[in-house]
């Protein structure tokens, strides 16, 4: 452990990497994922069609509350963006006494989509895109609060391990051009490098703002320095404003297209995205109007207070400073919520670049390894269990994603409880993967992994067009870009898979000389591949190999 | 590995992890404090800060040279953050 401070870095790097690396690997993807949560939704509700005025959308819900619920305590109305398409509306029933306040989003009971004509549709129940996006910082089958220490230590990993990886790289500029492939090690090292360094930027930002997004949760102790009680401090910047009581009056709501045209007005254009109405049909009314955060940086949503009955603007104290907007600005940099198209898939392409580092990186660990093993065709138990892990997360995640797909399709539209049966399916499917690595070599489980889940993919675009009329054909020809983007990503997806199944297949693990005759090729003497290492082999892991061998 | 380098790595894993969280939340708590800005804008940057902090510490602890000495900087360290954390409080009180 003596050893140069680069040497110390690379060892934490590797070792911090390897540690969390697994679950990193699941919050990298679900969360690249995630940044096409509402666009996954929409497909996962094939029932829904696209709609035109957002004006008489509204009508339509007040129209429509007003039957079925007269009573709520309160109305929420969620606009059509640009993103998601339909009118989402739900309602918080009066709470009586003892009854449980908070309902899961998307209960049908409270909630309804309304079509063109303000008639509620019958989409199939699913989670859509909001699973894998609460399943990024919540996981599942577990807790909330201990999933997100569980995630927030990881992303602490995942923090020291981007820092320590750029001081461990001294020839970064270089890597960044630097692909050399069908070179065993060195190729998953530059693999791992490439996709590192190209969204370098990208990485730390999400992994700190990441951080951020649970601050109050992983580190109260600012806010604790200043306030004897936390509630004090969330009052002071996220004013709630007065809690208004219902007055037993009856009166009529201010129609909301008046509201809507005021809020844009003092917005200077800009559209809302929300309504809510609370006590509605009391005198006592409050409408409550958020701003879309599309073209926003951020993220606080803001929203003004109307007077129900007469439309009047009711004063409301905002908080602001640079904490604030620092955290805001993160939390919406993290989540890409302010990005259009384009941007959204930059970000996608980002935490792509993420994944496979992940991968790469946890795949390196064993290929540097195995050579070195006292019997490599027999390694010991932690190095198959690593292996096995490796297979099991790479391989079975994204085959569960795609399964998690598919349930979506082919399970009966109204069965019960239909939303956990996709993700039960998810989980199913990546626990088969799991089992299957452990059952077969490693070599043959990686091959019949990724053709898996190939095949998984391709099915997905198949069985699309064969349970719902909207294929990819269709949505082509009726310019459907939501529909025809996401069955094009699965197909380029098990693209992907079939292309590393088929480099697996054909791969020969390099022979130990061999790393020694391409860097003396006059010279093969054995056992000097830590001695000879190039300038430009430079890089951490393999600095450390060296200062591994000469140490002895 | 000897038993000698396991005992140097626990050392070094606890002195990451313990010294890495408290030193970060006396940061925080210090920035809360002593940050020219409203107390609840400092304690917003105050956290925001603290990961940078914890990373540094991390880093730190794989870093230095001795275990004692890197203990003994340590525990110097947070009782420089939380003493004027600690003062300030009981002289100025919490909101």
């Amino acid at each position: 452990m003596n050893t140069s401070f680069r040497q110390s870095m690379a060892w934490l790097h590797t070792w911090s990497g390897l540690l969390v690396g697994w679950i990193l690997f699941a919050i990298f993807l679900t969360g690249t994922v995630a940044f096409f949560n509402d666009e996954i939704t929409v497909w996962m509700q094939p029932e829904l069609k696209s709609f035109r005025s957002s004006e008489q959308a509204l009508g339509h819900a007040v129209r429509f509350l007003e039957q079925k619920a007269p009573e709520a305590r309160r109305w929420n109305i969620s606009l059509p963006s640009k993103r998601g398409e339909g009118v989402n509306i739900s309602w918080q029933p009066e709470q009586k006494d003892g009854e449980e306040p908070r309902r899961r989003r998307g209960d049908r009971s409270t909630s309804a989509t309304l079509d063109d004509t303000g008639q509620a549709v019958n989409v199939r129940d699913t989670r859509g895109g909001n699973f894998l996006y609460r399943f990024h910082f919540n996981l599942h089958y577990m807790p909330v609060i201990w999933a997100r220490w569980v995630v927030g230590f990881c992303t602490m990993f995942m923090l020291v391990a981007i820092v320590t990886g750029i001081v461990t790289h001294k020839k970064i500029f270089t890597d960044f051009f630097t692909l050399r492939l069908k070179k065993g090690q060195r190729s998953w090292l530059d693999g791992h490098n490439v996709t590192a360094v190209l969204a370098l930027p990208f990485h730390l930002m999400i992994t700190y703002t990441g951080l951020v997004t649970l601050m109050s949760l992983y580190m109260p102790w600012g806010i604790a320095a200043n306030y004897k009680n936390t509630d004090s401090f969330y009052e002071t910047v996220f004013p709630r404003g007065e809690e208004t009581k219902r007055s037993g009056v009856s009166a009529p709501l201010v129609p909301l297209d008046d509201i809507v045209e005021k809020a844009t007005a003092l917005w200077g254009g800009k559209a809302p995205s929300n309504i809510s109405i609370t006590y509605p049909g009391d005198s006592a009314a409050t409408v409550d109007i958020t701003r879309s955060v599309i073209g926003e940086l951020s993220s606080r949503r803001e929203s003004l207070t109307f007077h129900g009955i007469t439309g009047d603007l009711m004063p409301k104290k905002n908080s602001s400073g640079v904490g604030i907007e620092t955290r805001n600005i993160m939390i919406n940099v993290h989540a890409g919520r302010y990005s259009g198209t384009t941007l959204r898939w930059l970000y996608f392409l980002s935490g792509v670049a993420g994944t496979i580092m992940i991968g790469t990186g946890l795949v390196l660990w064993t290929v540097k390894r195995r050579q070195k093993l006292p019997d490599p065709a027999r390694p010991h138990f932690g190095f198959r269990l690593i292996e096995k892990l490796n297979v099991g997360t790479i391989v079975g995640l994204p085959a569960g994603v795609a399964a998690y797909f598919l349930a979506n399709r082919l399970l009966p539209v109204d069965m019960a409880e239909r939303p956990i049966a996709e993700i039960d399916s998810m989980f199913v499917v990546w626990a088969g993967v799991f089992i299957w690595a452990m059952l077969r070599s490693t070599k043959r489980a990686w091959i019949e992994g990724f053709v898996a889940a190939a095949i998984l993919y391709t099915a997905v675009p198949i069985v699309n067009s064969v349970t719902t009329d909207r294929g990819l054909l269709n949505s082509l020809l009726n310019h459907d870009w939501l529909f025809a983007s996401f069955d094009i990503t699965m197909i380029l997806t098990a693209g992907c898979f079939f292309f590393l199944a088929r480099k697996v297949q054909n791969h020969t693990p390099l022979a130990k000389p061999d790393r020694t005759k391409r860097n003396r090729p006059s010279s093969p003497t054995p056992n000097a591949g830590a001695a000879h290492i190039e300038p430009s082999d430079i890089a951490g892991v393999t600095v450390q190999a060296a200062a591994l061998d000469t140490s002895k | 590995m000897t038993i000698k380098d396991r005992l140097k790595i626990t050392m070094r894993t606890a002195a990451a992890f313990i010294g890495g969280y408290v030193i970060a939340s006396l940061g925080a708590a210090f920035l809360a404090r002593f940050l020219p800005l409203s107390p609840d804008q400092a304690s917003l940057m105050g956290a925001i800060l603290s990961f940078a902090i914890c990373t540094a510490v991390v880093m730190w602890a794989f870093a230095a040279q001795s275990i004692t000495k890197l203990w003994l900087s340590m525990v110097v360290i947070a009782a420089m953050l939380g003493l004027p954390v600690w003062w300030s409080i009981i002289t100025e009180g919490r909101l």
